[in-house]
């Protein structure tokens, strides 16, 4: 019992180190200066923090409008496809139309959704 | 008329419909029939018969790249599943700990693939990366991980398998959630060890979610074009080019799209034939 713990704890904080490993890099990396990021030996704590990569992203590229328009296209993405996917899901499941042929039934749904892949559907995206 | 359609319901059915046909059925059939033109993007298409099939057929890169897409999918998908399945049944009860630890394992999934396959390229580089930097420190040898094939072809596999386990994991934690407690309650009673409830209840209860997870990481690994283009671009020489980034080569830089399309169609045919076994298997089950 107390050893099965202390094997889990090991495997689960490896795996957390190895798979947090790139996002804490990015976000430390966004704290360094530009000749600190190219340095060579890489720094896992950044020597000087600064905001200057901040305060470029947003006063020199625009960023502010691209979180504008990103916001804008999911928005408006999850909306059509809500709309859609449930007028889509109740005519399907009670519809009488082609005498409730094959379209509802589990294995050509599944079809349906490995065919498209699940994830690039337009209409069924994650 | 309006009134058989709104009775029927078939009316609600018209939106999705619609949008399928826009941007799924006509492109597939336009693929199709594209298949059988030659085409530079510059003039306009011509029709070519059968002649790109007929080269397709001797096309020793294409079938190998289909035999690189087939060896990254046979080794990655026991990782995408066993990972998963580890860190679902280590964090599938409702604690503090493991809601943080869920959400951090979550984060790789949210990040846009072509960012989270940056920072990974950047760490693995050979000369100026971390890993390599840290390896030198321990006094073991640099690894050429994106340089050789062999550790090209299991970056690749890792950084897929990273990016798809938040997805998978939350699968299997809902499929852990649903198995009711009354059962382990009565293995308990009965004295079953933590071995035999996990391979007695809990995995074959799991059925279900277990061929989900598979059919759902074979489908995203067998498509994948985003991480391979970004890591490696297909190298080193062609020894990771998979289908897809050898379909992108064919119709963006040799600017073939008519073949480009051929190859697209025998693609497809073949995720067809593999999407038809698991739902075979499934069925059998």
């Amino acid at each position: 019992m107390k050893i099965s713990s202390i094997i889990k704890w090991f495997f689960l904080i490896t795996l957390l180190i190895l798979y947090m490993l790139p996002v804490y890099y990015a976000i430390i990396s966004s704290f360094k200066s530009l000749g600190e990021i190219y340095s060579y030996p890489p720094t896992i704590i950044p020597k000087v923090f600064t905001l200057k990569a901040y305060k470029e992203a947003i006063q020199g590229q625009d960023l502010l409008i691209y979180l504008k328009n990103t916001l804008f296209v999911a928005v408006v993405a999850t909306v059509i496809t809500v709309v859609v996917c449930v007028m889509g899901g109740y005519g399907l499941a009670k519809g009488t139309f082609l005498g409730k042929i094959a379209l509802n039934t589990s294995c050509c749904n599944d079809t349906v959704c490995l065919s498209t892949g699940y994830h690039g559907s337009p209409l069924c995206h994650d | 008329m309006l009134y058989k359609l709104v009775k029927s319901r078939f009316i609600f059915v018209i939106p999705a419909l619609v949008f399928l046909s826009l941007f799924v059925l006509i492109p597939i059939v336009s693929v199709f029939v594209m298949s059988f033109y030659d085409w530079d993007l510059l003039s306009p298409p011509q029709f070519a018969g059968i002649k790109n099939f007929l080269m397709m057929f001797k096309d020793r890169m294409f079938w190998n790249s289909i035999l690189i897409s087939l060896k990254i999918l046979i080794i990655t998908v026991p990782f995408t599943f066993f990972i998963p399945l580890f860190l679902a049944l280590a964090l599938h009860r409702e604690t503090t700990s493991s809601k943080v630890l869920r959400a951090l394992f979550y984060w790789p999934y949210m990040m846009p693939a072509v960012a989270g396959t940056t920072m990974w390229k950047w760490l693995l580089s050979y000369d100026t990366g971390l890993l390599n930097y840290l390896l030198r420190i321990v006094g073991l040898k640099p690894v050429p991980w994106l340089l050789s094939p062999t550790p090209a072809t299991m970056s690749i596999v890792f950084v897929r398998t990273w990016g798809m386990t938040g997805l998978l994991m939350m699968m299997f934690i809902t499929g852990l959630q649903n198995i009711p407690n009354e059962y382990y309650e009565a293995a308990m009673i009965d004295g079953a060890n933590r071995w035999q409830i996990f391979w007695k209840i809990t995995f074959p209860l799991l059925k279900n979610t277990n061929l989900l997870v598979l059919v759902t990481s074979i489908a995203h690994v067998f498509r994948d074009f985003a991480t391979i283009y970004v890591l490696t671009g297909g190298g080193p020489g062609y020894a990771t080019t998979v289908t897809p980034l050898y379909i992108y080569l064919t119709a963006f830089t040799q600017f073939r799209i008519g073949y480009a399309y051929t190859l697209s169609v025998v693609f497809l045919l073949i995720s067809f034939v593999i999407a038809m076994i698991s739902l075979r298997i499934r069925e059998s089950r």
